[in-house]
């Protein structure tokens, strides 16, 4: 059961989900940080546009 | 999304390091707007913290501080990074109507007018700078049987110097148990909650944090709050399980459908997506014993059954009426049930 990894599930939650997961990690390594990168450019999983919407101030 | 979770401040450090270029302009000049309306708002309730402390000090009322600023300086190394709303603070029983008092001498109004404790908080704002705090006795209702040691917790507090000045601050499995069964009370309905443990696991990597969480745990018999907090911090944030803890985590059967159920809501539901009727039922089966689910289902009856103020907002009845709050609350129950029921029916049909 533990042996479930994160990217693993990611997988199954989609990639905005995992984008964020990434980013709030206390260890935001440089595997992460590019993988972040890789997400937040579209490839890969081909992240959606619609996760970028501005915050209500 | 990281907005509805809390998690606009930690969203921000993390595409601010990895990707910045990558981020629409006007979205991380948005990010960066929220997150300095929050520190802003977090460093005046933090004042407003040190002042409750200090009125309660004086009338040697005994408080500890645990979620809001202490919580995010102690696991982010920053009192304004985690968002949050109100000052959560810990009292005995016994000094919670006392410490209510003093509050309410220094200008705070209470929600409960009567002062009777009902639940495992009294609630009272201050009119002029609208901090909000909660002076707990409990973090979960008396149905929830509780792993936390409420009477040796007063003997373990440590000094946290915390914006110039000393706080006392919980233990680690204190604070560990408490904010597991805060989680499990709120079923983890928020993504920030997981991100406080994970934190503040990896902000003491020199702890020992098999024998702090085999503490936590106390009795054996309620351990689950604590391993189901840990499993969603490992699976969902990566958090590293003590060697020594796994196999008791591996033993529980009903940890995995558990956290299966939250990664599935939050994540794709959302914070608040879980109705009424999914709470108590996930409640129950987190319940680790036959005797606590049996003072769980007690409880939640006599809960439900008495009528809150929620009822008295949906129907204004004169005093001589009050007693018609009763029909009208099992009405209103009800109604959640079979709205409950049409949107498990929907779900399954689709």
């Amino acid at each position: 059961m533990l042996k479930k990894s994160r990217e693993a599930q990611a997988a199954v939650d989609g990639p905005e989900v995992e984008l964020l997961l990434h980013c709030v990690r206390p260890d935001l390594d440089a595997e992460r940080v590019g993988r972040i990168q890789t997400l937040a450019a579209g490839g890969a999983t081909g992240l959606p546009l619609r996760v970028w919407r501005a915050p209500t101030v | 999304m990281a907005g509805a979770h809390g998690l606009t401040a930690l969203l921000y450090r993390g595409l601010k390091r990895a990707c910045p270029d990558l981020v629409p302009p006007a979205i991380l000049r948005g990010l960066r707007a929220r997150v300095r309306q929050h520190a802003a708002e977090g460093l005046l309730l933090a004042g407003e913290l040190l002042r409750v402390l200090n009125l309660l000090e004086e009338d040697r009322i005994q408080a500890v501080p645990f979620k809001g600023p202490v919580l995010s300086a102690l696991a982010y190394g920053d009192a304004t990074i985690r968002e949050f709303g109100d000052l959560d603070i810990l009292v005995r029983w016994p000094d919670a109507q006392r410490a209510r008092a003093v509050l309410m001498s220094h200008g705070f109004t209470s929600e409960n007018k009567a002062g009777f404790p009902l639940h495992r908080h009294y609630g009272l704002t201050h009119p002029e700078s609208h901090a909000h705090v909660e002076l707990h006795w409990r973090v979960s209702a008396l149905h929830f049987a509780s792993s936390i040691d409420y009477r040796g917790l007063w003997g373990r507090l440590q000094p946290l110097s915390f914006l110039g000045a000393n706080v006392p601050c919980l233990a680690p499995q204190d604070l560990l148990a408490i904010l597991c069964e805060h989680g499990l009370v709120h079923c983890w309905d928020r993504l920030i909650w997981i991100c406080d443990l994970a934190w503040l696991i990896w902000s003491q990597p020199q702890a020992d944090w098999g024998s702090i969480i085999e503490s936590a745990t106390g009795s054996r018999r309620r351990q689950r709050p604590v391993f189901l907090g840990l499993c969603l911090a490992h699976q969902l944030l990566g958090t590293p399980i003590p060697e020594r803890i796994k196999p008791k985590m591996d033993a529980d059967r009903l940890l995995e459908p558990l956290a299966a159920f939250i990664r599935q809501r939050i994540l794709f539901a959302g914070p608040d997506a879980i109705d009424l009727p999914d709470r108590c039922l996930f409640h129950l089966r987190a319940a680790e014993s036959l005797r606590d689910k049996m003072l769980y289902s007690v409880g939640i009856v006599c809960k439900v059954c008495t009528p809150d103020m929620h009822d008295q907002a949906a129907v204004l009845l004169p005093g001589v009426l009050h007693f018609l709050y009763y029909p009208i609350r099992l009405i209103r129950l009800t109604l959640t049930l079979v709205r409950w029921a049409v949107r498990q029916f929907l779900r399954r049909d689709s």
